[in-house]
């Protein structure tokens, strides 16, 4: 396990470019999303809530709705990705750090050899809470691009004619219950899983500071020794 | 390089003055929604109160970003000021041991400067983001001290069409590029880190090699030799340097 984690750490640059490729891809998205806004909006307020399902008008509207329910999350997942980068990177600073003071105590004495500082819980959870975190991020993109066929079948209807007339209990209403419902959850766990990863950059942040500490007092006590 | 602190409160001040700013618009748009539907859409005096509010909206959360992005390079600037420190103390202790033990020092890692042009473009983005989320802003205003009844009556090809057309539309994409900014600045720590990471690898490589050839040199060798304490311990009262003891 530990071997893996150490191989997957070492790509964290690679992780940081995938992350910027997404929020890239989220913005260029939206340019696509403003144009169809711009085009729907440019016509007049009866044109547009009258329109018939499948003209040019409704079909823009569908498309810059879809496209404001996924780019969100897309973002959100870049953005994650970044910060399992820098979890990542604090994770290989950790090894090194403890790595380099296992060598160079291996050439003290023996007796003065401390070895590397003993793993404590922190030292398993936080890899653990940044895949939550990733992992919620990722469901909460999966789940906004599960909704694109509802908001798309959901606005590709006449304003006028079929949304506002809409009965309680008909399947238009049920679906616009459902995509808000889910935006909610999906807004949710985009938070929850950012908040995982910042979790995560404090605890390996602890980690590297004990390290540190460890190192800072095995210099001390080899110094007072050796070199009084 | 030391001016991180300075980086920082700004970010803080500017995310200061930005929730001060939402709890204003917050107390306007409390009142706007507390007249009726009827005097919202014609009223002259509730439409100029839903221009504020409306072009408000557009602006203030890039201003937010910008206070995240400040913070985010402060967060950059100490890294790299990490880096450097690592790089003098290495040049430090090589100076201090006998000529015969040194090794070349390690040279200025390349992820450095990239990280410097990232945070750059990053804090580019953000601030490209602000104005352009301003110059929005303000045609938000004009156009909504019109009462929503003319907007409702605007015919096809009016400025008020082209105005809200181009208002709603800047709002999709200025957050995704706010987002965008955030994420290249994120990339300049993760560069910050990677200058950490070049720098310690170097250090894990040459300084057993130091210590082997200090062994070699005459006296060393029975400095290193000879019984010491035995172990460390993790001691979790006490506070900072008092966490790891002897045992």
């Amino acid at each position: 396990m530990e071997a893996i984690l150490k191989s997957l750490m070492v790509r964290y640059r690679w992780v940081a470019y995938l992350g910027l490729g997404l929020a890239m891809t989220s913005f260029l998205a939206t340019l696509f999303g403003a144009r169809a806004r711009a085009t729907y909006l440019a016509a007049d307020k009866v044109t547009r809530e009258t329109a018939a399902a499948g003209s040019s008008l409704i079909d823009a509207n569908a498309r810059a709705e879809s496209i404001s329910a996924w780019t969100p999350a897309i973002a959100f997942l870049g953005l994650g990705l970044l910060l399992v980068a820098i979890v990542m990177a604090l994770g290989l600073i950790h090894n090194n750090l403890r790595e380099s003071g296992a060598v160079v105590m291996a050439r003290w004495p023996s007796r003065l050899n401390f070895g590397v500082p003993s793993e404590s819980l922190v030292a398993w959870l936080f890899p653990l809470t940044a895949l939550i975190g990733l992992l919620a991020l990722l469901a909460a993109s999966v789940w906004a691009f599960s909704l694109i066929p509802s908001v798309t079948s959901y606005w590709n209807h006449s304003i006028t004619y079929e949304l506002e007339p809409a009965k309680p209990g008909s399947v238009l209403l049920d679906q616009l219950g459902r995509i808000q419902g889910t935006l909610y959850w999906i807004a949710l766990l985009r938070f929850l899983g950012l908040g995982l990863l910042f979790a995560s950059i404090a605890m390996a942040l602890v980690l590297v500071i004990r390290t540190l500490q460890f190192q800072e007092v095995a210099l001390l006590v080899f110094l007072k020794t050796r070199l009084r | 390089m030391r001016h991180f602190i300075y980086l920082l409160l700004t970010g803080l001040l500017i995310m200061a003055v930005s929730a001060a700013i939402g709890v204003e618009n917050a107390f306007r748009t409390s009142s706007y929604f507390a007249a009726d539907q009827l005097m919202r859409d014609t009223s002259p005096e509730l439409a100029r109160l839903r221009s504020g509010i409306e072009s408000t909206d557009i602006w203030l959360p890039h201003l937010s970003f910008l206070g995240l992005a400040f913070i985010l390079m402060a967060f950059a600037a100490v890294l790299a000021a990490v880096g450097e420190r690592l790089q003098r103390l290495g040049a430090e202790v090589m100076a201090g041991v006998p000529r015969r033990a040194r090794f070349p020092l390690a040279r200025r890692p390349e992820s450095l400067p990239l990280m410097w042009v990232l945070a750059g473009i990053g804090m580019l983005f953000t601030t490209a983001s602000l104005l352009a989320s301003l110059f929005i802003g303000s045609t938000a205003y004009s156009l909504f001290l019109n009462p929503q009844v003319r907007l409702d009556a605007a015919p096809p090809g009016s400025t008020l069409l082209l105005e809200l057309a181009r208002v709603r539309a800047a709002a999709m994409w200025l957050q995704a590029s706010s987002f965008l900014g955030l994420a290249v600045l994120l990339l300049a720590v993760v560069q910050g880190l990677a200058a950490i990471i070049f720098t310690l690898r170097y250090q894990r490589v040459v300084m057993p090699m130091v210590v082997d050839k200090l062994t070699g040199l005459p006296g060393m060798a029975e400095a290193m030799a000879g019984d010491g304490p035995s172990r460390l311990h993790w001691s979790s009262s006490g506070r900072g340097d008092e966490l790891w003891k002897l045992s």
